[in-house]
């Protein structure tokens, strides 16, 4: 009787990770979020539930946000990956939004602060693009992921100030 | 002490975390982040059962699988793994076996049965998939009516019933008067209320789920143990004994802590697997739970039915109090033991002046999984109740529902009261906090709104509850009494540097609740420095000192602190002794200036701490007979109690169609004595008020009849999003405890007390009259669809 793992061979995986190129050889059942974690060092993306409902593990993939707990690996073959660490100005200074996040007691436990970021810097960039966003559009959109901690307030200050400060007004 | 005219005062300023440059960039450290050479991955078969005798194991399959290094059932290792023991054991608690893995039957779905180490998680689980256990499937015990049925099937033969233990108020001490007695106070009362309340099984979801990494010392039985915990030394005594290893070969290191609730307060099996694997296999192990294991492996709480008796006099003064409740603790008990259940009775008179009460509690057993520890201890079980009940009494009585509040609540020069339950409420103007809640502009929004709604034919409600919450847990002198086999002191060092900066190393585990912080705004205050220049570490057995409690019970601002300032106050006296000496002054006229330690209007300038601590490192030019070094240690143990306490105000709107309810405006007031941080202090309320709203509408972890678990994702674990947020207005006031060095009280637990009661307070005033009485959370919409249809 085959056992899960003779599934199938070990594939590689070549994709560009905060501008850098990164390749990994897995197996094909590997999730992105584990060659991030695990391979790559890049700890600050966090898993919560691997099942796609938390969003702990949010990237942007081609500037898009994804859940990296439920992108295969080889999937993500060819892509950019952004994480939590590629969000600095390149400077090394911290963008607005995560300066928000600071002023604005976004976190307690910071468990969840990785995915919120990610998420919330997608809303920031289509709102530069021209979309405008109501308070209420925003608590829509943040509730993709989960946070046990603050009760969102906090969160949904950061992100409003972000957007404020970039120019771009939340409508009430 | 003078005071530091010039420089600004940190402590109850709003300092941003200290954790936040790291936290947004991702450089939070948790224990799933770290990883060892050579280590392993622990998983765990769990049984599939509720209630089975185990009549084989074969793991022989799992054994020969590529990549698996060890697997162990519970026969094998019953004898290598000592019992574990309970962190809060009441007189007269009945036992389980303690061990981590179960041994000859299974008691709830998910109770680790065998425990598999691999070359990875994938590979480990792969293994699970191998091992073939043949159970003889017993009838299962899923709730109160089968598990004290007559002749009930039990769940540990040896016990002779379901029932762990019971407890009973009042306390009746010999060589004191008699208390009165609370069924006299009932037959003679002008109006009795009485309902059963049930407050439904929940569970603290932390984001971070459990995990704990094991690194072996090849120099001898000596751990590294990395672990998600809020308790780092409570998890090292427990794991020593067993183990039967010293305390002192354990090192136990909690990093960053992705939420905990007091979920992870205590010792679970997994984390004496590890360790055990670590030591048979000599190299590292890991265990990182797996969210859909959470459901059935991490402690829930609540679960509890009470049966409520209230008598009024004509006035609406209550004259006596009686309680019947059962706390369903699921099978094996936790370390926790019936522990909330027991803070559920000893706290239920809250904020009032009850004069008589007679309460009796059963912790009972059941084919669920083990009840532990969640934000609230008890006392969401026992409010929601309570503030129920008054609401139900307000209208009997035709008095309206504030006013009754008021006429019940502990008068304000009362203090410190002594309750019928025997508890003492150190401090408080309750009536003051109630007041100014009715008078926010907010409260008269709300009603406003609910009248002007009602007009358009919509279903608004507006309701309210008080709470106090237990806080600044607690004198050692009084936890053998009831139970807790831990002191209840914290320890704080502080160190000035040879610099002059300062170290202070707490014994509170940070986990969100921002203590690093607030300790730190202390310190700086305590020694008039910069906040930079002070480092807090925390959190490693090697260098935290012992505490008997860690964080939990709300403690780390009130008895944390006072620690530090007990630390800070050791220092201070023997900078001042060394800047004496420096100055050749007088030891008395030395003090704490804007830039040193010196004499006051003397026309000569204070010594720098940093001269002061070069001098005392550098040790030849001290004081005759002076130790040199800067290092001290400061212990605290509180005299009593201290209780927070507040006030919630809800409107909330009902959907007929739907049954939905919508949370619009919240009206939270709130005192907890001393705010070290007021911004720490706000989002520790909201955050918690959220966990209370979704206590009131959506958790729940429900079981089928056949003792299986409904819940095992989050999918079907409903938590609070963005979308559920009312308006919040949010008010404080400050009565200090006299009972810390500080003043604070704490404060996690307090926004998840009252809001369940408050918003179905305001649920029922949004319902028609007429509807039936809600008496049970979480309130889902099938429950409001049934009480619109029961009227009509
Ligand atoms: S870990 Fe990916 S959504 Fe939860
Ligand atoms: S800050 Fe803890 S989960 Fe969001």
């Amino acid at each position: 009787m085959s056992t899960p793992t003779d599934l199938a061979a070990d594939q590689l995986v070549r994709l560009r990770v905060n501008g850098e190129p990164l390749t990994a050889v897995v197996e094909p059942r590997t999730n992105l979020a584990d060659v991030l974690r695990e391979q790559a060092g890049l700890t600050g993306t966090h898993t919560s539930c691997h099942q796609g409902w938390c969003g702990a593990c949010t990237v942007l993939i081609d500037g898009c946000s994804a859940r990296s707990c439920l992108t295969l690996a080889v999937a993500a073959t060819d892509t950019e990956v952004t994480t939590v660490e590629g969000l600095g100005e390149p400077d090394g200074s911290l963008t607005a939004l995560q300066e928000a996040f600071v002023e604005h007691f976004a976190f307690q436990c910071g468990f969840c602060t990785p995915g919120f970021l990610v998420l919330a810097t997608e809303i920031l960039d289509e709102a530069r693009a021209g979309t405008t966003f109501t308070r209420d559009d925003l608590a829509q959109r943040l509730a993709a992921n989960v946070c046990r901690c603050t009760g969102y307030v906090g969160i949904l200050n950061a992100v409003e100030a972000a957007l404020a400060a970039q120019g771009t007004e939340v409508r009430s | 002490m003078t005071a530091q005219a010039e420089r600004p005062t940190y402590v109850g300023a709003r300092i941003p975390s200290r954790n936040g440059a790291r936290f947004v960039r991702g450089a939070g450290r948790y224990v799933d982040d770290i990883h060892l050479p050579r280590e392993a991955t622990l998983a765990v078969l769990r049984s599939p059962h509720a209630h089975a005798r185990i009549v084989s194991i074969d793991t022989s399959r799992a054994a020969a699988l590529d990549g698996v290094l060890a697997v162990a059932t519970g026969a094998e290792l019953f004898e290598r793994i000592g019992p574990q023991s309970y962190l809060w054991d009441l007189p007269g608690q009945k036992v389980g076996h303690g061990r981590p893995l179960a041994v000859e039957k299974v008691r709830h779905v998910g109770e680790p049965v065998v425990a598999v180490v691999a070359r990875d998680q994938y590979v480990a689980e792969d293994a699970l998939e191998l091992i073939d256990v043949v159970y003889e499937p017993l009838p299962p015990v899923v709730d109160f009516d089968a598990a004290l049925a007559e002749d009930p099937v039990l769940l540990h033969e040896e016990w002779g019933d379901n029932i762990q233990v019971r407890s009973a108020w009042p306390v009746v001490i010999p060589g004191l008067p008699e208390p009165p007695d609370a069924g006299a106070a009932l037959d003679g009362a002008h109006v009795v209320v009485s309902e059963t309340f049930d407050v439904a099984r929940m569970t603290a979801t932390s984001m971070e789920t459990r995990g704990i990494v094991c690194d072996y010392s090849p120099g001898g039985p000596s751990l590294t143990i990395y672990s998600s915990t809020q308790s780092p030394h409570q998890i090292r005594q427990g794991l020593a004994a067993m183990l039967g290893l010293a305390e002192n070969q354990i090192r136990v290191i909690a990093p960053d802590v992705g939420g905990a609730f007091g979920m992870k307060a205590v010792v679970y099996p997994e984390d004496a697997l590890a360790p055990y694997f670590a030591l048979q296999l000599r190299r590292p192990v890991r265990f990182v739970e797996q969210r859909d294991e959470s459901f059935v492996a991490s402690t829930p709480s609540r679960a509890q039915r009470m049966q409520l008796e209230l008598g009024f006099d004509a006035e609406g003064h209550i004259v006596g109090l009686r309680s019947r409740y059962l706390i369903d603790l699921g099978s094996a008990p936790s370390t926790c033991g019936a522990g909330t259940g027991w803070a559920t009775g000893a706290l239920l008179c809250g904020p009032y002046a009850v004069p008589a009460v007679d309460i009796q509690a059963s912790a009972v057993v059941t084919n669920k999984s083990p009840l532990g520890a969640f934000r609230g201890f008890g006392q969401p079980e026992a409010n929601f109740p309570m503030e129920r009940l008054l609401d139900i009494a307000a209208r009997r009585l035709s008095i309206d529902p504030v006013e009754l509040r008021r006429r019940n609540l502990v008068p304000a020069d009362a203090f410190p009261y002594t309750n019928a339950a025997g508890m003492l409420l150190d401090s408080g103007n309750y009536a003051a906090l109630l007041d100014l809640a009715v008078s926010r502009p907010a409260y008269a929004e709300a009603l406003a709104e609910r009248d002007a709604a009602r007009a358009e034919g919509r279903h608004v409600g507006l309701g309210i509850a008080f709470y106090n919450e237990c806080t600044n847990f607690g004198p050692s002198g009084v936890f053998p009494l009831i139970g807790i086999t831990q002191g209840g002191w914290d320890a704080t060092t502080v160190a000035v540097e040879p610099d002059g900066k300062i170290r202070v190393t707490i014994s509170q585990t940070p986990m969100g609740q921002g203590v690093e912080t607030a300790l730190a705004q202390q310190a700086a205050d305590a020694f008039g420095v910069d906040l930079a220049d002070v480092t807090v570490h925390f959190g490693d057995t090697a260098s935290s000192h012992y505490t008997g409690y860690a964080s939990g019970a709300s403690r780390a601002a009130g008895i944390g602190g006072s620690s530090l300032l007990v630390a800070a106050g050791k220092a201070k006296e023997k900078l001042r002794a060394i800047a004496a000496h420096l100055l050749e002054a007088n030891e008395a006229d030395v003090d704490l200036l804007p830039g040193g330690f010196g004499v006051p209007n003397s026309g000569v300038d204070p010594i720098p701490l940093a001269r002061i601590a070069a001098a005392a490192y550098q040790g030849g030019n001290l004081p005759e007979g002076m130790e040199p070094g800067l290092e001290f240690l400061g212990a605290f143990d509180p005299m009593a109690l201290a209780f927070s306490y507040g006030v919630v105000v809800a409107l909330v709107e009902l959907d007929p169609g739907t049954g939905q309810v919508t949370v619009r405006r919240l009206i939270v007031g709130h005192d907890c004595g001393n705010q070290l941080n007021p911004a720490i202090v706000e989002n520790q309320v909201i955050g918690g008020v959220v966990q209370g709203l979704s206590t009131a509408l959506l958790e729940e972890l429900p079981y089928d009849a056949d003792g299986r678990p409904l819940a095992l994702s989050l999918r079907d674990y409903p938590l609070p999003a963005p979308t559920d947020l009312p308006e919040f207005d949010l008010f404080h006031t400050v009565t200090p405890t006299p009972f810390t060095l500080n003043g604070a009280k704490g404060v996690g637990e307090s926004g998840v007390i009252a809001a369940p009661a408050a918003i179905v307070n305001a649920i029922q005033d949004a319902l028609p009259a007429g509807a039936p009485e809600i008496t049970a959370i979480p309130v889902r919409p099938e429950r409001i669809l049934d009480a619109f249809g029961a009227q009509a």
